[in-house]
């Protein structure tokens, strides 16, 4: 298909969007903000460009987080989360120029499995709420590469806010992506979820509802096959014990900061 | 499609594929403050706009995407308030503050910090660094090390927050500290910090760079590059490539002259093997050239290529260099054009090969106490320009080709492409507009003949801009090296003997193979001659085979093979030194070249020509030791238990480390620089260099010393640089010669000139009845100053000479070839943070004290010094090229090729000893280069100091110091 006869729509409402979507029934691309793919734009018939339709926001009602797909990186940095912490594997995953150009839905597209941010992210479990049916998936269930035809995509991505936060990775620098990384979240209910990543592999969850010592053999175990051209897998099992401890540590350490107050 | 665009505040009107970047409309509107990087996806930030007031990468956004928003670029910001009869406001204070602090090297990021920086303030206008270095963070500078960015943004930030005026009446300038060792005698112009020729030109964003100069209608040249790392090209079909419309010209092998040549940009002859060809039948690594196209657009020429067929019989590999040179191992050069140079042998995979033996090294050896030997391990590392390779060409109505381009080597360039092209030298002309940075990787004719070649092909203008990816699969990088070393010392500390023994990989070419190799042990090696007796008569060895893989070329890279002979050559002495429980910067001292002896290397080798021995007169090095020592706390750091430890934190470990480095000047008997001088009716001067620029302030530099001897401002000086039509001969940017050699150039015309003005003005003041002689006449504030008080401004001379009396054009041309290379002297300091638990290592301080004679500008050499430690220290820590099994390379990009962001690097400090080298005009040496030589092995230094960690192979990974530190204990 020639790029000529590809059609640009740029709702701007979501009913509007909906009814496109509705419309369209071969090679339609959902636009999101920057970091564009060009093979995005390759064959479509359709680009619908969402950034108007209001979903370029970040809000928060309670302990729960609602990201738009349209919002970028930096308005996530940004916001009020009370999680600190959730601003490194930000700044680690790129420099303020891609932070303000990168919208949540291509960030999800594009994220590569050594992605810091994609791990933090994992450690809070959002759920994406898809438009237009509507069904919520777990991020970790999420498709990155995107479909040819863009028929379902998250609109909004929503999060339970942690009681308490903690991220720790080792870089070859400070800025550097992470050879190996870790998130946990520990929420009100006393649950622990962790996130691993840094390796070749994707990122993932290793929740805790046992002994400690059953959660550092299930993080060891999660790098099992992780070495590649950065790191040995040998390395990174034993990192992933050592980032284990220190996150743990500060979880508790904020949660007894807390039942202080 | 059509749409409007909110440009600068203007409603523009604009016709765009719906595909098309907001980069490529930008700069296809003329806004051409908005650079391209080559990656298309946001990894350098060059392509900076403001969207809606931030600031966001343009190559990330199609260019429908930003209808209805406001796009800002640097053009929106301000002009110099002087136009002629009409003022302005003048520039932005962000513009001014970058300007006059010196954070303008090459300027190639410079708009998008900018426009980065002005987002910053116009939400926070009282930014701590930290905010200011975040702001910047999406914004890769090669040049700065974001020192002097930094601080101008903080500066600006001060003047607008309170009265513009007195600000602007005091500047402050980011000076480096500068201590004096030997007399200097008192100058008007040199060592200020003025401000660069090119800064004001680079900080609006004004066309400056080769892609700036596209004409209309201009081909677009892509490479069809090789996916097998060696093989024999048994079938290539055009056909439907050629087919496409829009493509213009598809060249294979079988459509161009075969002409052997080396691309190293070297003066003739090339030190070094002819083992290439524009185009060939056989591929010898992945991203080796195929087939050239030219098109109308990018897209097509893209869709051509993946129309190319071709069918490859694939050859044995061999990317280890250690496998090389065995027997039965592939060999990679088999043409029967290939030319050997010095001991270079192709049937064995042989790039060059080096054997230096000075002094009697096996006795001492024999003589010595204890002999320590142990191997090290150099990566091959990315120059990393954020402007990649770019050239273009047309014939011009004379018929005579024209290649714009950013090379450090046009002349060179000239010579070298003449017999590819079969033109005679005559009918081409290549002109270098101002460089993106090049640190050595652009002293190679790497892509100027794919855009003359197609130009010949089509009749037009064509275009060739390396994308990111094709410059670190396709350019050129730092020779990665195995190197031994063994050292014979007493135990008082006195070195005996000491012998280095290299394995250079060239890669699949030999470009620079003799000569960065010899550069290794040549510049590293002669630092340590012994004391005593030894110091008289140094037994030193160099041996070196430089080797052919399948692996991407080596070639120069800023140091030149020095910094991978002081990663062993220095960590091999502090291992020395703690063994044998001496102090490591007084058993450094101990041994070090003094000033009064010769460079022992200069006794027994000159780059495969005849040696010619050469003392050093300036050695500043103790004084480099002192200042450097005390500026990073060297007494109360090392061996201060309390200091290393962090209380509270008992896994963190602070560690200190120090490294003694030297570089060269220059290249003796052979670098030769011209310049020509001329005086204007107004009293200002042409200056005419074939130096260039390439981002360093040579150009300003050069702007000073004329300035000095001819009594006026920098400003009188106006220099036009490398034009090989216009400009007079220049061996070009490298070897750190351009202060030295080009300088003295210089210098020796404006002499001539000032020698032709002072006649005059004699003459002048006979005919109003003063009697002087022309000696008896000063040069200074403009004017020529008689003895009584009399005197003529440059322009009552200029008129005179060009219109009034005997006219002449008062003008000069000198050229200066050296019979010295002065080498430069530093101490180079680190402190580190070690993580005990992860081997995690942060840099937390970097100083220099370096003895590069005379400084000429401080800023612009600060700069330097700044910037090329960030570099290195990237060579220490993190910064590496490695291939698989199948000679693919892992780094295709600066993300998983990290170069230092502003919102991470250490302290710096800078240091100027300065020493008086007599054999330049105002007593320069060099600076631009030796900052690349000490910054890793005195991290790694640092690191052993930390936590014991005995690193052999940089960079200095985490896991390597887990490793040293596991096995340890």
């Amino acid at each position: 298909m020639k790029i000529e006869e590809t059609q640009y729509e740029r709702p701007t409402s979501l009913e509007a969007l909906i009814l496109l979507i509705g419309e369209t029934h071969k090679n339609l691309r959902i636009l999101s903000g920057g970091a564009f793919s060009p093979s995005k734009v390759d064959n479509a018939t359709v680009l619908i460009d969402i950034q108007d339709i209001g979903a370029d926001r970040v809000e928060r009602e309670g302990d729960f987080l609602r990201i738009g797909a349209a919002a970028s990186l930096q308005q996530i940095m940004d916001a009020d989360t009370g999680l600190d912490e959730l601003r490194v594997p930000l700044t680690l995953e790129a420099g303020a120029n891609v932070r303000n150009s990168l919208s949540l839905l291509n960030f999800l597209r594009s994220a590569d499995p050594r992605s810091p941010f994609l791990t933090a992210l994992l450690a809070l479990a959002p759920e994406l709420e898809m438009v237009p049916s509507g069904k919520r998936i777990f991020l970790e269930n999420f498709p990155r590469i995107a479909p040819e035809n863009e028929l379902e995509f998250p609109l909004w991505m929503k999060l339970q806010l942690p009681a308490g936060f903690a991220w720790e990775s080792i870089g070859r620098t400070p800025k550097d992506r992470p050879i190996i990384c870790m998130a946990a979240a520990r929420y009100k209910d006393g649950s622990l979820r962790i996130a691993c990543g840094g390796d070749e592999n994707p990122p993932r969850v290793v929740e805790q509802d046992s002994q400690a010592e059953t959660l550092f053999a299930l993080i060891k175990q999660a790098y099992e096959s992780s070495g590649d051209d950065w790191a040995s897998a040998e390395y990174r099992q034993e990192m992933s014990t050592v980032l284990l401890m220190r996150c743990l540590q500060r979880l508790e350490f904020d949660a007894f900061k807390k039942e202080e107050k | 499609m059509n749409m409007h665009l909110q440009i600068n505040g203007q409603l523009r009107a604009v016709e765009a594929a719906l595909d098309e970047r907001l980069l490529d409309i930008l700069r296809r509107l003329g806004y051409l403050g908005v650079k391209s990087g080559g990656c298309k996806r946001g990894e350098c930030g060059a392509c900076t706009v403001l969207l809606d007031g931030k600031a966001v990468n343009s190559c990330m956004f199609l260019a429908v995407q930003a209808v209805r928003h406001e796009i800002s670029t640097i053009e929106a910001l301000g002009t110099p308030s002087d136009q002629g009869w009409k003022q302005t406001e003048g520039l932005s204070p962000l513009q001014s503050a970058f300007i006059q602090n010196g954070s303008i090297q090459c300027g190639y990021c410079s708009s998008g910090m900018i426009l980065a920086s002005k987002a910053l303030l116009d939400r926070n206008p009282d930014p701590s660094e930290a905010e200011v270095r975040e702001a910047l963070s999406g914004i890769l500078c090669r040049c700065t090390a974001y020192v002097k960015p930094v601080e101008a943004v903080l500066q600006a930030a001060a003047m607008m927050r309170s009265d513009k005026d007195s600000a602007n009446a005091s500047p402050s300038y980011a000076q480096p500290k500068i201590v004096q060792v030997d007399f200097i005698p008192p100058t008007q112009v040199i060592g200020k910090s003025s401000i660069k020729v090119d800064a004001e030109k680079l900080a609006q964003g004004k066309a400056a760079f080769t892609a700036d100069f596209i004409q209309p209608g201009t081909l677009v040249a892509r490479v069809l590059r090789s996916p097998v790392a060696h093989a024999r090209i048994v079938r290539i079909n055009t056909e439907k490539a050629k087919a496409l419309p829009g493509v213009a010209a598809v060249l294979t092998w079988e459509d161009l002259p075969r002409v052997v040549y080396s691309t190293a940009g070297q003066s003739d002859p090339i030190p070094g093997p002819l083992d290439s060809f524009s185009l060939d039948n056989k591929v010898r690594f992945v991203g080796d050239r195929v087939a050239f196209v030219a098109a109308e657009s990018a897209e097509i020429a893209d869709q051509a290529l993946s129309l190319i067929e071709v069918d490859y019989e694939e050859l044995p590999l061999v990317l280890d260099p250690r496998d090389a040179l065995k027997p039965g191992a592939p060999i990679i050069h088999d043409e029967a054009e290939y030319v050997n140079f010095a001991d270079s042998d192709p049937t064995i995979n042989l790039a060059a090969k080096i054997r230096i033996d000075i002094g009697d090294v096996e006795k001492g050896f024999s003589e010595a106490d204890r002999v320590f030997e142990r191997e090290y391990v150099v990566p091959k590392v990315q120059q990393a320009h954020i402007e990649p390779h770019v050239a273009l060409s047309y014939w011009d109505p004379d018929n005579r080709l024209v290649i714009v381009t950013s090379t450090q080597v046009p002349f060179h360039a000239r010579r070298m492409l003449a017999p590819l092209l079969k033109l005679p030298v005559k009918r081409i002309r290549v002109i270098k507009p101002r460089i993106g940075g090049g640190f050595g990787n652009k002293q190679e004719v790497l892509i100027e003949d794919v855009v003359a070649h197609l130009t010949i092909a089509t009749g037009r203008p064509v275009i060739y801009e390396m994308s990111r990816e094709e410059e670190f699969i396709a350019s050129r990088a730092r020779h990665p090296m195995r190197i031994k070393m063994r050292t014979g010392v007493k135990l008082d500390g006195t070195i005996t003997a000491n012998e280095m023994i290299a394995l250079s990989d060239t890669g699949a070419y030999g470009c620079h193979a003799l000569t960065v190799t010899g550069n290794t042990g040549q510049k590293s090696m002669a630092l340590y001659v012994g004391d005593g007796e030894y110091r008289k008569s140094p037994n030193i060895r160099f041996y070196a085979d430089i080797v052919y893989t399948n692996t991407p070329p080596s070639g120069a890279y800023r140091g030149y093979g020095v910094p991978q002979g002081y990663w062993p050559l220095d960590r091999h002495m502090e291992m020395i030194a703690r063994d044998l429980g001496l102090d490591p910067l007084e058993f450094r001292l101990k041994n070090a070249l003094h000033s009064g002896e010769y460079q022992a290397f200069s006794t027994s080798w000159n780059e495969g020509r005849e040696p010619r021995p050469e003392i050093i007169h300036t050695v500043g090095l103790e004084a480099c030791v002192r200042e450097g020592a005390e500026a990073i706390g060297w007494k109360g750091k090392f061996g201060n238990a309390s200091w290393h430890e962090i209380p509270g934190k008992p896994h963190l470990r602070r560690g200190i480390g120090a490294a003694l480095v030297m570089q060269g000047t220059a290249i003796p008997y052979l670098d030769m620089g011209g310049a020509s001088l001329k005086l204007n009716d107004d009293g200002s001067f042409n200056l005419l260099v074939g130096a260039t620029d390439l981002g360093t302030g040579s150009d300003t530099v050069l702007a000073q010393m004329a300035a000095e001897v001819l009594g006026v401002d920098k400003d009188d000086i106006i220099v036009y640089s490398s034009d090989t039509d216009l400009t007079p001969f220049d061996k070009g940017a490298y070897a750190s010669s351009t202060t030295y050699i080009s300088g003295t150039a210089v210098v020796k015309a404006a002499q001539q000139v000032a020698d032709q003005i002072k006649t005059r003005a004699s003459a002048m003041f006979a005919e109003v009845g003063i009697q002087v002689t022309p000696d008896q006449i000063v040069l200074e504030n403009g004017a020529a100053r008689e003895p009584s008080g009399g005197s003529y401004s440059l322009a009552e001379i200029a008129l005179n000479s060009l219109h009034h009396t005997n006219q002449e054009q008062i003008m000069a041309v000198a050229s200066h070839v050296s019979p010295s290379s002065p080498p430069p002297f530093a101490a180079q300091f680190a402190t580190v943070l070690v993580d005990l638990q992860t081997g995690q290592v942060t840099v937390e301080d970097l100083v220099m004290a370096v003895d590069g004679g005379v400084i000429i500008n401080p800023a612009a050499a600060s700069g330097q010094i700044e910037g090329g430690m960030a570099q290195a220290l990237g060579y220490g820590v993190c910064e590496e090229m490695v291939y698989d099994e199948r000679g693919r390379a892992r780094e295709k990009d600066l993300v998983d090729y990290h170069i230092f962001r502003a919102d991470e690097m250490p302290r710096m400090q800078t240091i100027f000893i300065e020493t008086y080298e007599k054999t330049h005009p105002f007593g320069a040496k060099a600076v631009a280069e030796i900052p690349l030589d000490g910054v890793a092995p005195a991290v790694g230094n640092a690191v052993l100091d930390a936590c014991g960690a005995d690193i052999l192979e940089n960079p200095i990974t985490p896991e390597k110091v887990w490793r040293a530190r596991t096995l340890k204990v």
